[in-house]
């Protein structure tokens, strides 16, 4: 007798495998990527359903890494694909040998093909490879991130289940104030990865930046209601959006959202898992008390939040706002690339 | 041939689970009629060679289906199935494929009634599956060809030696007997043109 949770997290899995054998079927670029996005629910969903089992076989362990590795091969996704390849290897230890080629053998040549034709297109981006290797944008010049923007393209339009491609396009898209590219690229990563929590933290401030006032307030909101559950970035990314957003707002709307910023604010600092995330979510409290009592922040919010290394470099009368909001995109984007 | 079952493919909305049929529907009505001009309208038959434990026999499949039915079915289908025929060979064998699934969800529905797709595989044999039980599975390993008939379908299940410098491809039906977490298994393969299908069981 079979686990019905487990039964039934399989068949969720195979249904969207079905699902995105039919969008590859239609061959059009969007209809890849998205057979490319149910294909890594798909693998997750593998994943969990070997999860549920109590006591699983080694060798339905073996098979389950299998299927998840041939999703990330067939999601195009190569990185991914090798994470799970590794789970392969680590699963066929201590097995019989004849009975792990059964198991291996469709999915070993196509992962073959699909690393050997990913690390010629990443060999053939020698900027892109560079970024990489550096793991930074930081510093380059204008010439530099428009030929890595190129060559990604390239790759992304061959791979486009590679999240952290579509990441890295997202930040030479910002970096270069596309703001059109630079919201596309980090809304795929997050189809790709909905569970990023740095992916949906990081989209609440790109949504202020880059979105109409509207289309950016609907996805706030849809972030709120969940603030409670959240990790404290997202709800310090979520107060420093409405901040942004409030700059633009009218007078009445503008202390709303800077009400809404407080709250999550304060649900953030409760959350914080770091002594850094808490000074960076104290800063926002101490700016929004100024802001509600209708005072412009002063440098002071950043000696009293404990920011003293910030304070020291910051230039006088410098926006307060605009040097936390540069702080804390720089360091998620950092944390991500670490 | 012993005998002549007939099949209308809108009747696997009731014997399947809908979210397992809905998208082979659209590629089996691309890929079935081939390219020929001739006929374009089923029924279309299959002649199916049935091998199990009883020995080997024939049976005459004859797919129908009607269009109206369909199309209330899944709307839109008969303008996807025209898209699907004029795609090109990448885009091609993702059509074959699911057009082969579809024709095994066919097979299961009418061959082995009673029994209900859970699952399907992308990455390790068989694709598609009735018990899901670790170490007990029970499917059906399925694949299609455009032509080539019983010669290339014995191909698929045998394999091939080496030729012309490449290397010789081993069948489907040593891969799956390989097998130790299998308790039962049978292959679907089908061909388009001349339409054959080899429906075999392996396991037990």
């Amino acid at each position: 007798m079979t686990d019905d949770r487990y039964a039934l997290t399989l068949a969720s899995s195979g249904k969207l495998k079905l699902r995105a054998k039919a969008l590859l079927a239609d061959g059009s670029a969007d209809a890849i990527f998205t057979a490319s996005v149910l294909l890594h629910e798909a693998a997750r969903a593998q994943r969990r359903a070997t999860e549920l089992l109590p006591e699983c076989p080694p060798l339905t362990r073996l098979t389950s890494a299998v299927e998840e590795c041939a999703c990330l091969v067939e999601a195009l996704d190569p990185p991914g694909a090798a994470d799970a390849w590794g789970d392969v290897l680590r699963s066929k230890d201590g097995l019989d040998a004849k009975a792990v080629r059964a198991v291996v053998s469709r999915l070993g040549p196509k992962y073959e093909s699909l690393h050997g034709a990913f690390a010629r297109a990443v060999a053939a981006s020698p900027a892109l490879l560079a970024m990489r290797n550096a793991r930074t944008i930081d510093g380059l010049t204008a010439a530099e991130r428009s030929t890595a923007r190129k060559e990604l393209a390239v790759v992304l339009a061959t791979f486009p289940g590679v999240t952290s491609f579509w990441w890295l396009g997202y930040r030479l898209a910002e970096a270069e104030d596309d703001k059109s590219a630079a919201w596309d690229a980090l809304r795929r990563a997050r189809e790709l990865e909905p569970n990023n929590p740095r992916f949906r933290a990081m989209s609440l401030l790109v949504a202020a930046w880059a979105l109409p006032l509207a289309a950016a307030e609907r996805h706030l909101e849809s972030a709120r209601g969940s603030l409670e559950r959240s990790e404290a970035e997202l709800c310090l990314m979520y107060a420093v959006a409405q901040i942004s957003l409030a700059r633009k707002a009218s007078e009445a709307d503008r202390k709303r959202r800077w009400r809404h910023a407080r709250d999550a604010a304060d649900i953030g600092v409760a959350r914080a898992t770091t002594g850094g995330l808490r000074k960076d979510l104290r800063a926002v409290q101490l700016v929004l008390r100024e802001l509600l009592a209708g005072r412009k922040p002063t440098i002071d919010v950043l000696y009293l939040a404990g920011l003293g290394e910030l304070a020291s470099i910051a230039k006088t009368n410098e926006n307060i706002v605009d040097l936390l909001t540069t702080r804390f995109r720089r360091e998620s984007e950092r944390e991500r690339a670490a | 041939m012993s005998h002549i079952v007939s099949y209308a493919l809108e009747r696997l909305f009731v014997d399947q689970d809908r979210d397992w049929v809905i998208d082979t529907i659209a590629p089996v009505l691309a890929w079935v009629p081939g390219k020929s001009r001739k006929r374009r309208d089923p029924p279309f038959r299959f002649e199916v060679r049935q091998r199990g434990q009883g020995g080997m026999s024939t049976v005459a499949v004859d797919l129908t289906w009607d269009e109206s039915a369909v199309e209330q079915l899944v709307p839109g289908v008969k303008e996807h199935a025209r898209r699907l025929r004029t795609k090109t060979s990448a885009q091609r064998e993702h059509v074959t494929e699911l057009a082969a699934y579809g024709l095994t969800f066919v097979a299961i529905s009418s061959l082995m009634p009673g029994r209900r797709v859970v699952h399907m595989q992308l990455g390790v044999a068989p694709d598609i599956l009735f018990d899901v039980t670790p170490m007990a599975l029970r499917g059906v390993e399925s694949a299609g060809r455009a032509s080539g008939g019983a010669g290339e379908l014995a191909r698929v299940r045998d394999g091939s030696g080496p030729r012309a410098g490449k290397a010789g491809k081993i069948g489907k039906a040593r891969q799956l007997l390989a097998r130790v977490d299998l308790a039962e298994v049978h292959l679907s393969l089908w061909c388009a043109s001349p339409r054959i299908s080899i429906m075999e069981q392996l396991k037990p």
